[in-house]
């Protein structure tokens, strides 16, 4: 059997979609470390998103991976879930199901994130790399309409955050089962090194807006 | 009327050989060959199932049918305690031999010497084709197999997976016979109920089904038919078969001329779920391997209403220990329910009914720790407690006999050929190595030893000497004939319009054999079971009602069909158990009594197999084959 | 006790069905369910009226015929029992019980409560065995075998393939039952041999037969009467993935 079979079948689309969740979630802690040069201060920040953009290149190249992962990671995503509508035929009427709130509402929560993401690029990273005009990126953030000087945007940045932790506090752990690291050895240190992705990464982001579009404007 | 010669056919010569010698003189076919040739298989359990599966594997094109779902749901699957095999790994002198007296003398001489010693020597390989399937067998700290002890040896030969070895061995079965399914040799008729036996000049050449979905009668011709359809332990109505297990395909066999042998030996498992009540639908079994670290008692007054644990252990009447040192908890099956129900006739029984006594797990917890029970019988205890709602560790269990398993079945030869020539019949739903008892943990070893081991060598030598069927010959009149009949007799049922369910006739009926060829008979009984069974069967076809249309799920009419037979063989065993004068292993006739209350056998007049003829107007007519004992001594059983 | 029944009636998979409305009055709470059935069957026999058909047979919750959804949940409400092992005392005096078939496209309703499961027949005849014909077995002991891998593969042999996996999972996954069998043989050392082939040809059939994908959501896990874990999806997961590798 072909490898492009194999990764068709439920369980090797599970495994895509679970080693692209997995690197962009690693994406994010590297995203995170960046982001917390904000609070170091204006120089700092965007000296560090300058040398970024130095990069040139070989930023486009990451962020067509980027993309890439995205869009697989969605599309098996998609595909499973209308191959799941179709297996179960007639929902019970009187339902009691055994399935956790995250697990359950997966799909629901990678699609508000997948609109998050959206609305991200078409501001944060258009702005930065496109329409500057002369702003620093430091005020981009922490002042502009586009940033958290709109408290719109950081109220749906919040809900959107929590969300993606959401959708990966189900993520991550299933990511384990469908690499088959649950069940051996390594499944302790997994779990813990999951908690930091579900829990404490996407609460280091929620960290930004509540800081620079609340509390800094309220002390 | 035929005289049926019942010879063996077992070769002579030495019995230590004579197996693997008559197995090299058998008629061989190449797959090429094999590939000529179609084979019907009715059940696929244990039996079943691994005839299929084996015969596939030698080329033969198998059509199995089975009245369940799927063959993973054959009452096999719910043997709990194990399967015996002459490996001697615990090195306690276990051999061939010992488990091959063992079972003469469990089956208290009632049995062939040349079958039980072929079971006893393919025991091994049972195991070894097991464990290669991938069949998870308790196993040591060593990660060699383990053993456990069981009722009537000394020595431990039991392999077991828990208290679920049967639904593993299944599996194994199973899985074998799915490979061959995905092989395209075996052809798996789901939901399928054989109604009838279609003979071509005197030879078994097809069946009569029923499609349980469709409601369809359809015939179906082979070159050769294999019963593996299981025992008739239902005609109890109460007993620890599952609801559907049924007699039909044996009976519609012995109404075209199988003899059915030893109909009324059957046996009483003396560890199960007491009855609490009327709507009670089947017993549950608990493993015999319970009496390893059980002990039975009952209080030594009469009518003692203290909890049990309020009762002091020198009140207490611990009686298998009492009467039989040797053995204690652990004497054969037949013996341990007849005391049960002797100490419960006395007036000694326990629970609401009276008819219970304890099993008590107080000792063997205080040695040995709580976890090693739990390890050990786990899933035991947790069934007993959810069915009672009574925790098995705080207080002692409450059992009772219950009907089991039948040793009687249709009469085959050392083939396992029944009196049709060309219709076997393997495991369960044949006479041949229990004798009067089983023993514990043999009746999986008998369902595999047939069907993985001997009858695909004995089918393959009667069908090399036979020519291939060149094309289906369902058009044939005797086909067609077999088809009307039943289509005529469906409807005759279909047009009874009564006010009976059919469950509450089968209820009745089983009151009356229970009562009069239960655990204890006698001619009094048995003459008046011979008067009240024929009201039963007048009952039946004037008062039960079948509502919906018979083509389409009827599961009224598929009961329907399996107790008109039932009525019928309940008679048979009336007319068995009053010919034989005699008590031996579950069969056991008030009249015949030693003074200590045993089993009083007669060798001189009843040394023989009752083999009985179907007559549709007269009584039935039986012949006998006389046991020939050339290798053991007969001997009084004894486990004292 | 008495009791207010509200049964799915289907007369086939092609014919709508519907729920109907039964009572039973004075039941002894220690018969089990399918007793109770019995008796309400009994009852509409003698009213000459169609009685349900359910599928049943060892009552002792090992067979895996019987199954159905008892007010939303496979097998009702009791943990790691089978409907023939739940008794009446699980329930209350005039409860309401809703008793449906188990839902899944896979499991085409054969009539009221009964469906048919032979896809779990397909998908074991893809893989689910140890490729050895009768006789040319090894001697049992040449192979030793830990105790704890033997114990595991038992717990995962332990399956009994009646479908409540299915029934309880949102996506009607059949993940949980094609990793008992996986599991079970990857343990062993018989089951090495073919073990690449069986994973991935056990995992193409259960996508043929029209099973969802799992999600981890590990309903099925809660609901099986045998208590088959995670750890099996986990463990054909990672069969699968050395298969490739």
């Amino acid at each position: 059997m072909s490898i492009i079979k194999l990764l068709t079948s439920s369980v090797g689309r599970k495994i895509l979609m679970a080693i692209t969740g997995l690197l962009l979630s690693f994406f994010m802690a590297f995203h995170l470390f960046g982001n917390l040069f904000l609070f170091v201060g204006e120089a700092a920040f965007n000296g560090y998103v300058e040398k970024l953009h130095k990069l040139g290149f070989l930023i486009r190249i990451a962020e067509f991976f980027l993309v890439l992962f995205v869009f697989s990671h969605a599309y098996s995503g998609i595909l499973l879930w209308i191959k799941n509508r179709k297996a179960k035929k007639v929902v019970s009427s009187y339902s009691k199901e055994n399935t956790p709130g995250a697990a359950k509402y997966a799909a629901f929560s990678g699609s508000i994130v997948f609109i998050f993401l959206a609305t991200h690029w078409s501001t944060f990273w258009y702005k930065f790399n496109f329409d500057l005009r002369g702003m620093s990126y430091y005020y981009v953030v922490t002042e502009s309409q586009v940033g958290f000087g709109s408290p719109l945007v950081s109220i749906f940045y919040i809900i959107a955050i929590a969300l993606l932790g959401y959708h990966l506090k189900h993520g991550i752990t299933s990511a384990g089962q469908t690499l088959g690291i649950i069940g051996t050895k390594y499944e302790k240190t997994y779990n813990n090194i999951a908690a930091i992705f579900w829990f404490w990464i996407p609460l280091g982001f929620i960290s930004i807006p509540v800081w620079f579009g609340f509390l800094v404007r309220i002390i | 009327m035929i005289d049926f010669n019942l010879f063996s056919k077992a070769p002579d010569g030495d019995l230590y050989t004579k197996w693997e010698d008559y197995k090299s003189s058998l008629k061989k076919l190449s797959p090429e060959e094999a590939n000529k040739y179609k084979v019907i298989v009715i059940g696929t359990g244990l039996a079943g199932a691994s005839a299929s599966a084996t015969l596939a594997e030698k080329g033969f094109n198998v059509h199995a049918f089975s009245f369940h779902e799927s063959p993973r749901r054959a009452h096999s699957i719910a043997a709990q305690g194990g399967i015996n095999a002459a490996k001697n790994y615990k090195g306690d002198g276990d051999s061939v031999m010992r488990l091959f007296y063992d079972t003469i003398k469990g089956g208290d001489f009632r049995s062939r010497e040349d079958n039980v010693y072929r079971l006893a020597e393919i025991s091994k390989n049972i195991i070894d084709q097991c464990v290669a399937q991938g069949v998870p067998f308790a196993r040591e700290y060593g990660g060699l197999l383990d053993n456990r002890s069981f009722g009537g040896v000394q020595v431990s030969r039991t392999f077991y997976a828990r208290g679920q070895t049967g639904q593993q061995l299944l599996l194994g079965a199973y899985s074998a016979l799915s490979r061959q399914m995905e092989n395209k040799k075996v052809r798996f008729y789901s939901r399928h109920d054989m109604l009838d036996v279609v003979l071509v000049n005197g030879k078994a050449k097809g069946i009569v089904t029923r499609d349980l979905i469709s409601g369809e009668i359809s015939t179906h011709s082979a070159d050769v038919v294999i019963l593996a359809t299981g025992g008739y332990s239902n005609v109890y109505y109460l007993s620890t078969n599952a609801m559907a297990s049924n007699v039909t395909a044996n009976w519609r066999a012995h109404r075209r001329g199988a003899l059915f042998a030893n109909p009324s030996f059957t046996q009483i498992h003396p560890t199960c779920i007491p009855v609490k009540n009327d709507f009670q639908s089947k017993l549950t079994l608990m493993s015999e391997s319970l009496r390893n670290d059980g002990r039975v008692w009952v209080p030594k007054k009469k009518s003692d209403q203290r909890k049990a644990t309020d009762i002091p252990e020198d009140e207490r009447d611990y009686y298998l220990e009492r009467i039989y040192p040797a053995f204690g908890n652990l004497v054969p099956r037949d013996v341990a329910s007849r005391r049960a129900k002797e100490v419960c006739d006395e007036g000694r029984g326990v629970g609401p009914t009276g008819y219970a006594v304890y099993l008590d797990f107080q000792k063997a917890i205080e040695e040995k720790g709580e976890d090693f029970i739990r390890e050990k019988y786990g899933n035991l205890f947790d069934m007993y407690q959810n069915i009672t709602d009574e925790n098995p560790y705080q207080t002692p269990m409450k059992i009772y006999p219950a009907v089991h398993y039948t040793m009687g079945g249709l009469w085959v030869d050392y083939n396992l050929m029944t009196t049709i020539n060309g219709l076997f019949s393997i495991g369960e739903s044949n006479f041949s190595d229990h004798g009067a008892n089983r023993l514990g943990a043999s009746a999986l070893m008998q369902g595999l030893a047939d069907g993985y081991f001997v009858v695909p060598h004995t089918a393959m030598d009667f069908l090399a000497k036979e020519k291939p069927l060149e094309k289906d010959i369902t058009d044939m009149p005797e086909f067609v004939e077999a088809k009307k009949k039943t289509e005529e007799e469906i409807s005759k049922l279909m047009k009874v319009d009564g006010s009976l369910a059919v469950d509450e006739v089968h209820r009745e009926l089983g009151k009356i054999v229970w009562d009069k060829i239960g655990m204890a008979r006698n001619e009094k009984g048995l003459k008046n079971a011979l008067e009240e069974i024929p009201k039963i069967k007048q009952k039946f076809w004037s008062q039960i009602s079948i509502p919906g249309d018979d083509k389409d799920v009827n599961q009224e009419l598929e009961k329907a069909l399996r107790i008109k037979d039932f009525i019928e063989l309940a008679e048979l065993m009336a007319h068995d158990a009053l010919d034989r004068k005699e008590s031996c292993g579950a069969h056991f006739r008030e009249e015949y009594q030693t003074e200590e209350n045993e089993a009083k056998r007669n060798d001189k007049d009843y040394k023989y197999v009752a083999a009985w003829e179907y007559s549709e107007e007269k009584s039935p007519q039986l012949f006998k084959e006389e046991l020939q004992y050339k290798n053991v001594k007969l001997k009084t059983r004894s486990y004292k | 006790m008495n009791i207010n029944l509200k049964i799915w009636r289907q007369k086939s998979d092609h014919q709508d069905g519907g729920l109907r409305s039964y009572r039973l009055e004075n039941i002894d709470p220690n018969i089990s369910f399918l007793e109770m059935l019995d008796i309400l069957n009994i009852k509409l026999v003698k009213e000459k009226k169609d009685p349900v058909a359910f599928d049943h047979d060892c009552r002792e919750g090992i067979c895996g015929s019987c199954g159905f959804m008892i007010n939303g949940r496979p097998h009702g409400p009791q943990k790691a029992t089978t409907v023939c092992q739940l008794h009446m005392r699980a329930f209350n005096n005039e409860d309401n019980i809703l008793l449906e078939p188990f839902r899944a496209e896979s499991f085409p309703v054969i009539k009221d409560l009964s469906v048919d499961r032979k896809a779990f027949d397909r998908i074991i005849s893809s893989g689910g065995y140890v490729a050895v014909d009768t006789g040319d077995a090894l001697e049992a002991n040449s192979i030793p075998i830990a105790k704890e891998d033997a114990d595991e593969a038992f717990l995962s042999s332990a399956c009994i393939g009646c479908g409540a996996c299915v029934a309880a999972c949102k996506n009607s996954s059949a993940m949980l039952f094609t990793a008992a069998k996986v599991s079970h043989l990857a343990l062993l050392p018989q089951g090495e041999k073919e073990g690449k082939e069986r994973v991935v040809n056990m995992v193409a059939t259960m996508d043929e037969e029209g099973f969802g994908a799992c999600t981890n959501t590990g309903a099925c896990s809660a609901e099986c009467p045998k208590e088959i874990g995670q750890t099996n999806i986990a463990r054909l997961n990672r069969e699968f993935i050395k298969s490739k590798i």
